[in-house]
Order: structure tokens, then C-alpha cells, then sequence
């Protein structure tokens, strides 16, 4: 089941696994440009579920095993 | 096995080194620098963690099922919370987020300028108080018997009609209210989110006094009889030839600079954070109180009277200042003073030459190095963790008392001091017949030494470094590091 690093089961949880750090990024960068006032976190939050909803995505678009 | 993160680790070194560091220099804003990068600890964090996830899927080891894991979640959002909360509760109190929003201004539609001036017949004596919002005013005592305003107006707006109107709400007066007389630049009058400054170069009769408010800007008076008196959250101020008292309260700045005043002066800074970067005094003729953090350099040179500075960890009090007293981040010196002359600090190197009066010196860390000029009065001077250099004038009358509790004393002196080794330290005594000298370290070697006699080789003066000092450098001729 290991045996190849293109396994559907492997690249689906490769996916889930860079979800947190991704997630974390995107919070850190909308903090970022909060704190030197260009766009304020009340109105970049959505970034984040729009960055979720990709992630799902891509999840979703990688084969089934 | 599954593979294990590095990042708890890293965390980790990072919160130890960052309280060392804080502990090691506290006049660094740690708090502020933290409120304004938290952000970042959160992109690293998340980058340390791709990296590794992608590192892991390429050598094909087993990866988590999940790139973060649920207590990490945890200390994310809790200092998403805090940061968030302790940066806006420092933006209301009005610091040093306001000189960024004024430094970004063009962000927010263009800048528009207008000219201003106003003209009043006042008293010779007459107390001004300058309403200035923010901007600048160079403030300047003339013989007359009127105030006289020029400058200009910045308003930042979309469009010239707007500008116009605000403008127009927001004029520049000069009224008499009860004994004083009040010039106003009205910004307050401003609705909605225009920003505007007022640069102004205002001479008012020399024998008046003025008092000057202000949110974010400088304040340069000269020639003034009368008293000045300063009052903002964030400005400069520099002050040259007055003659009454000098009262500078501010919560943030970047230079306060005093010379050739003629009464007390008193500084007053917040103490929080990097409250002010660089102050100079010179050429006081009343006596000098200075408060507040600062992070550059202070310099005091020709003072008359006492001198008193309290900082965050620092405490000085010195009688008389014909010479200078200078401080930077971690180093003091001070050459021709006259005591009393008290300093407790925690982390500073101090260096006191040609000094008269009793002397008191009390540090948790750093070299000291002590040259008394030939009338001294009594020394007592502690270091816990640090080298002493005492040098002598030869002629000196002293009751000499060295002693270090784990280090070696050198004694170049000679008769009649006594060395004697107590334990791990050493102790050296000698007397004739003059005041006490006291000079003691917890950790740290000795050196007392004649005035005159051949000094030990001087070492390259060692890098500003944030780590703890080696124990046994030779002591560092001044000036070390400006």
C-alpha cells in the first residue's frame, strides 16, 4: 500500500496533512496585514473559509482508493 | 513510528531566549515588538510545518493525519485572542501606532496644502497656550508685543471640494480666554476620518511663557524669558535659550533636547516600552529631573544644579554635572561630576572618572571602573556579576575594603594594601587614614591601581552582544561602544 508516493490513499492524506500549516499561514498573513493597516481582519476573515473550501476541493479531486 | 515535529522544540528555544533576552536588556520593548510581529510567529510556524509535511511525503514516511494538531490549535487561537486584543488596546492609548498612520497618510486620498497666518496684539507677558493637534511648531521669542503666525495647513482628502470644506471648518485662531491666550488650530472640529497637520512658525513676545499641546509632532522653541511647557503623545521637542522653568510631559518621542535654560527642567516620558529614544541636556542652570524608558542615548553635560533620573531599572542621582554624565542601552560614563553621586541599574557597564564627593554604586551586572579624583569622599561601589577596576591618584588618602566572593584581586597599588585569599575570592585592605573605600563583586576580579602607572594592554572593544559577558575580559578603557 506504501509501496508507491503517487498512491491515491497517500497524495489524500498528504492533502489533509497540509491543511493545518496552510490554514495557519493564511491566519498569520490576514493578521499580518491587519496589524499594518492596510485591510483589517473583519474584512479579510473570508479568506480563510475560501481557503477551506480549495482545500476541500482538492481533497475531493484526488482519486478515491 | 510516525514522524515528530520539530516545531514544539523550536518554540520552546525561542520563548527561553526571548525572556533571556528580556531579563538580560530590559529597556528593549519586547511586549511591543511582540504586539506588533505576532503575526508572523504564525506564518513561520505554518511554513516550519508544510516544509516539514512535504519533506516527510517525499522520503514516503507515514504522515499525521493532520498537519496540525489539536493542541497547537489551541495556543494559535489563544494568541490569535491576546495579540489581537493587547494591539488594538494599545492603539486607543494613543502610542506608537499613530506615527505609522501618519507616515501612511497617502494611502488615504492625496494631500492638500493651504497657507495660514494669524496676527494679535498681546502683552509683553502673556501666557500663550498652543492647541497645535498634530504637526509641527517652531516657536520663536522676538522683542514685540504681538504673536505672529505663518504656516501651512496638510489636509489629506479625496478631492479639492472636500479638502476646501476642511479647511474651512478648521480655522486657525488666536483668542484670549480669562489671562491667556490660546492659539488653536481647531483639528478637533474635523469630522470623519480626514487627517490634517499644521506646520507653523509662530514668534511671540520674548517675555511671555508658552505652553504647547500637541498629539504627533515637533515642538522647537528658542528665546524665550518666560516658561515653557510641553505636553503630547508623541513629539519631539527641542528647546534652546529659556529662561523660565522647562516642563516636557510626553508619552512618546524621539529626541528631547534642552540647551542653555536657565530654570528647573523636568522630563517626563512614559515608561512603558520604548517610551523615547535619544534625550540631551545641556548647559542647565536649575536642577534636572528626567523619568520615563528610553532606548538611545542620554546625554547630560554642564548641569548646575542636581541631576535625578529614574528610568525603568536605572536610578541616578548626581549633585553636580560640570563635566557629563552619558547613558546608552547597558553603559553609563561619567567624567568630572560631584557627589553624592548614586546610580542603581541592573545590566550596565559603568565607567566614573575625575569624580569628587561620595560616590554609590549598586548594579546586578557589569564592570565598573572607577577613577576618583584626588578629594574624594567615601566609595562604595557593588557589582554582582562583574569586574572592578579601581584607579587611584597617587597622594589619595582612602580605607581601602576589596573584596570579590569567586575571583582573584590584583593589587598594583601596593603598600599598604594587603591581599589575603578568602575561599574562592580574595579579599584587599589597606588604610591611610582617609574615608572608606568600599568596592565589592559577587563574581569578577579586582584591579586596583595607582593613577599614572602603566595600564594593562587594551583589548579590542568587545561587539554589543545580548549574550551574558565572559567572566574575566581586562577591563575596557572607555569609551567602549556609542
Amino acid at each position: 500500500m506504501e509501496g508507491t508516493s503517487t498512491s491515491p490513499h497517500q497524495e489524500r492524506s498528504l492533502i489533509a496533512a497540509i491543511r493545518g500549516p496552510v490554514l495557519m499561514i493564511t491566519v498569520g498573513a490576514l493578521f499580518a496585514i491587519d496589524h499594518a493597516g492596510l485591510y483589517s481582519f473583519s474584512t479579510t476573515w473570508p479568506a480563510i473559509l475560501i481557503v477551506l473550501g480549495v482545500m476541500k476541493l482538492m481533497e475531493r479531486a484526488s482519486p478515491r482508493s | 513510528m510516525r514522524p515528530r515535529s520539530i516545531a514544539g522544540p523550536i518554540i520552546l528555544i525561542a520563548i527561553g531566549a526571548l525572556f533571556l533576552l528580556h531579563n538580560l536588556w530590559p529597556e528593549i520593548a519586547m511586549f511591543d515588538i511582540f504586539l506588533r510581529y505576532w503575526p508572523y510567529l504564525l506564518i513561520i510556524w505554518g511554513a516550519v510545518r508544510l516544509v516539514e509535511v512535504l519533506v516527510w511525503a517525499g522520503t514516503r514516511r507515514a504522515l499525521p493525519p493532520a498537519g496540525v494538531s489539536g493542541g497547537e490549535w489551541t495556543i494559535v487561537v489563544l494568541l490569535c485572542v491576546f495579540g489581537t486584543l493587547l494591539f488594538w488596546g494599545s492603539k486607543w492609548a494613543p502610542s506608537w501606532n499613530s506615527d505609522i498612520r501618519v507616515r501612511g497618510l497617502e494611502i488615504f486620498g492625496e494631500r492638500y496644502e493651504f497657507p495660514v497666518s494669524a496676527t494679535k496684539e498681546v502683552g509683553k507677558d502673556a501666557r500663550v497656550v498652543l492647541d497645535l493637534g498634530r504637526g509641527n511648531a517652531r516657536i520663536v521669542g522676538t522683542d514685540g508685543t504681538q504673536i505672529t503666525i505663518n504656516g501651512q495647513k496638510s489636509i489629506n482628502s479625496y478631492d479639492q471640494n472636500e479638502a476646501n470644506k476642511a479647511d474651512q471648518q478648521t480655522p486657525l485662531e488666536i483668542v484670549s480666554v480669562g489671562d491667556q491666550i490660546v492659539i488653536r488650530t481647531n483639528q478637533d472640529k474635523l469630522d470623519g476620518s480626514r487627517r490634517m497637520s499644521n506646520d507653523l512658525d509662530i514668534s511671540i513676545p520674548r517675555s511671555a511663557s508658552i505652553e504647547g499641546r500637541g498629539r504627533y509632532g515637533d515642538f522647537d522653541v528658542r528665546d524665550l524669558d518666560g516658561g515653557v511647557q510641553v505636553t503630547s503623545d508623541n513629539a519631539g521637542v527641542r528647546l534652546e535659550n529659556i529662561g523660565g522653568a522647562v516642563k516636557v510631559d510626553l508619552r512618546r518621542s524621539d529626541i528631547v533636547r534642552a540647551t542653555k535654560i536657565k530654570g528647573p527642567v523636568s522630563v517626563k516620558l512614559s515608561t512603558r516600552g520604548r517610551a523615547g529614544e535619544d534625550l540631551e541636556l545641556d548647559t542647565i542652570e536649575g536642577p534636572v529631573t528626567v523619568a520615563g524608558a528610553f532606548s538611545g542615548e542620554l546625554n547630560f553635560r554642564n548641569l548646575a544644579k542636581p541631576l535625578r533620573f529614574e528610568g525603568v531599572t536605572t536610578e541616578l542621582r548626581v549633585e553636580k554635572t560640570p563635566g557629563f554624565v552619558k547613558m546608552a542601552l547597558g553603559n553609563l560614563t561619567a567624567e568630572n561630576v560631584q557627589g553624592p553621586f548614586h546610580l542603581t541599574s541592573g545590566t550596565r557597564d559603568v565607567n566614573v572618572r575625575d569624580f569628587t564627593g561620595n560616590l554609590e554604586i549598586q548594579v546586578d551586572r557589569g564592570d565598573l571602573e572607577l577613577r576618583p579624583a584626588r578629594q574624594s569622599g567615601r566609595i562604595d561601589a557593588r557589582t554582582r556579576n562583574g569586574e572592578v577596576d579601581l584607579v587611584l591618584p597617587s597622594g589619595a588618602k582612602f580605607d581601602l575594603n576589596a573584596s570579590t566572593s569567586r575571583g582573584e584581586i590584583s593589587n598594583e597599588y601596593g603598600a599598604p594594601l594587603k591581599l589575603e585569599t578568602v575561599g574562592r575570592g580574595a579579599s584587599l585592605r589597606g588604610s591611610n587614614g582617609g574615608p572608606p573605600v568600599t568596592v565589592t563583586t559577587d563574581r569578577g576580579s579586582i584591579t586596583v591601581r595607582r593613577a599614572g602607572t602603566a595600564e594593562p594592554p587594551a583589548p579590542p572593544a568587545p561587539p554589543p552582544s545580548i549574550l551574558p559577558r565572559k567572566l574575566s575580559p581586562p577591563p575596557v578603557p572607555e569609551p567602549q561602544r556609542q
